[in-house]
């Protein structure tokens, strides 16, 4: 019995994974692709490729110089609309790639907002940017959630079935 | 230490889904392990290599492997290496199915035996879709398909296309091994070393083929790699070459390695045969006398 819990609870996990599965890791739609910013090439990328507002934005950014990559620099990331602004410092924790800066950013108003990276070191410092568009909060069912959850169902369904035929 | 390097060992992405489906399966062989402990079958050494196959799959798809090959083309041949010639024959080599057919429970493991009965529907289709030939199919279709530069670079930049394309490699990796090494479920009998060794040939020429003509290549074929920062002033076409040369040499050793497993077992095979035939008639030789 103790057995048949923990099967049962594996393939829940199992299942539950799989509809998780298409989440995103990946480094998203590249926005910049080495933009000069003062003596540095900027290559930026958002994710998730479509952004809706209170989603959190992740900005991944590579610096490089004539020496090839730069990881000492500060960075620092900032939306702006009209009046308002949300700042956030990118830093080589939050991405995966070490060799990345990463920030985040969560917009509270749709429409177009700019990005703005500034990169500074002890060689200089230099301002690049580019514009994405918010789009409204969607409501979308959780299609994957759903169909994990019936193919939960059909197994369990089927386990109950086959116990019940040899009680 | 070399700051890339030092950020390549660094740089892991832990995917939830990824290390449940590892772990269940690991558990699952353990647990099918220690039940049959004691019998022939398990064999300590088959634990090590079913442990050593989800080693190599975790390395491929959460270490620095995943997260640079976006950025070094070779990177990304290292782990197709890994999940499509590496993982797979360590994973089939400690015959998982008798495993995990008794990591579950009794009226579980009996209602997967009566899916998998002579007669059985279900058995029916799987000895369809899974014949040499099909698989051998798919394995190259699939190979050919996503080393072309419209699928490979739409799949480097989309997440969802890029599991979708691991997850063939490995699974026609899989089904490919599987009839090389001759493991349960044997569907189509015991299969003959002839065919094996066809099978091994066969898609030896094909990985080559790409190989040679990825190294070869004096164009820069996938065009993402110029949009990344390089890595190691590795330029997008020398990176290309060594991709194409990893897929040629490492992996074509693979297949020579099976080739040679093959051959060698095969002429033992023949000769206690041999053996046996002579004895026969040895035996038949004095009963006429």
């Amino acid at each position: 019995m103790k057995t048949t819990r923990l099967w049962i609870v594996l393939m829940g996990l199992l299942l539950g994974s799989m509809a998780q599965s298409a989440g995103a890791h990946g480094l998203g739609k590249q926005r910049l692709e080495r933009a000069e910013a003062g003596p540095f090439r900027v290559t930026a990328w958002t994710d998730p490729v479509t952004i809706h507002v209170e989603d959190e934005l992740h900005v991944t950014i590579a610096v490089e110089d004539n020496e090839g990559l730069v990881l000492d620099a500060d960075l620092i990331v900032t939306a702006v609309k009209n009046s308002k602004r949300i700042s956030a410092k990118a830093t080589h924790d939050r991405a995966a790639n070490k060799l990345h800066y990463e920030a985040p950013l969560v917009f509270d108003q749709t429409g177009e907002w700019e990005i703005v990276i500034t990169v500074e070191n002890e060689d200089g410092s230099g301002i690049i940017g580019f514009t994405i568009d918010a789009e409204a909060k969607q409501s979308r069912p959780p299609y994957l959630w759903i169909a994990g959850a019936i193919v939960g169902l059909l197994v369990i369904g089927l386990i109950v079935r086959n116990r019940v035929r040899h009680l | 230490m070399d700051p890339t390097l030092k950020a390549f060992l660094q740089s892991w992405d832990l995917r939830l889904d990824v290390c449940i489906v590892l772990l269940t399966f690991g558990t699952m062989y353990t647990i099918g392990w220690l039940r049959l402990r004691g019998s022939r079958l398990a064999a300590r050494w088959r634990l090590a290599s079913y442990y050593a196959g989800l080693v190599l799959l975790a390395l491929a798809l959460m270490s620095g492997i995943d997260v640079f090959q976006t950025q070094l083309f070779f990177i990304h041949m290292i782990q197709h290496l890994f999940l499509v010639m590496l993982a797979p024959p360590l994973l089939l080599w400690a015959n998982p199915m008798p495993f995990l057919m008794w990591a579950l429970p009794k009226p579980e493991r009996r209602l997967v035996g009566r899916l998998l009965t002579q007669k059985a529907p279900a058995r029916k289709w799987l000895v369809k879709v899974t014949a040499p030939a099909v698989v051998w199919f798919f394995y190259t279709a699939n190979l050919w398909l996503w080393h072309d530069p419209n699928p490979y670079d739409s799949a480097i930049t989309n997440d969802f296309l890029h599991d979708i394309e691991h997850l063939t490699f490995f699974l026609s990796g899989m089904a490919l091994w599987w009839h090389i090494i001759d493991v349960s479920p044997k569907f189509h009998g015991r299969r003959p070393y002839t065919m094996r060794l066809m099978l091994v040939v066969m898609t030896y020429f094909q990985n080559l083929l790409v190989g040679v003509s990825l190294t070869m290549s004096p164009e820069l074929i996938y065009t993402h790699y110029a949009t990344v920062p390089r890595i190691w002033g590795l330029s997008p076409e020398r990176d290309q070459m060594i991709g194409g040369l990893i897929m040629w040499i490492p992996g074509g050793m693979m297949y020579l390695i099976a080739f040679l497993v093959l051959v060698a077992r095969l002429v033992n095979y023949t000769e206690h045969r041999a053996r046996l035939t002579d004895q026969k008639r040895l035996l038949a030789a004095q009963g006429t006398v």
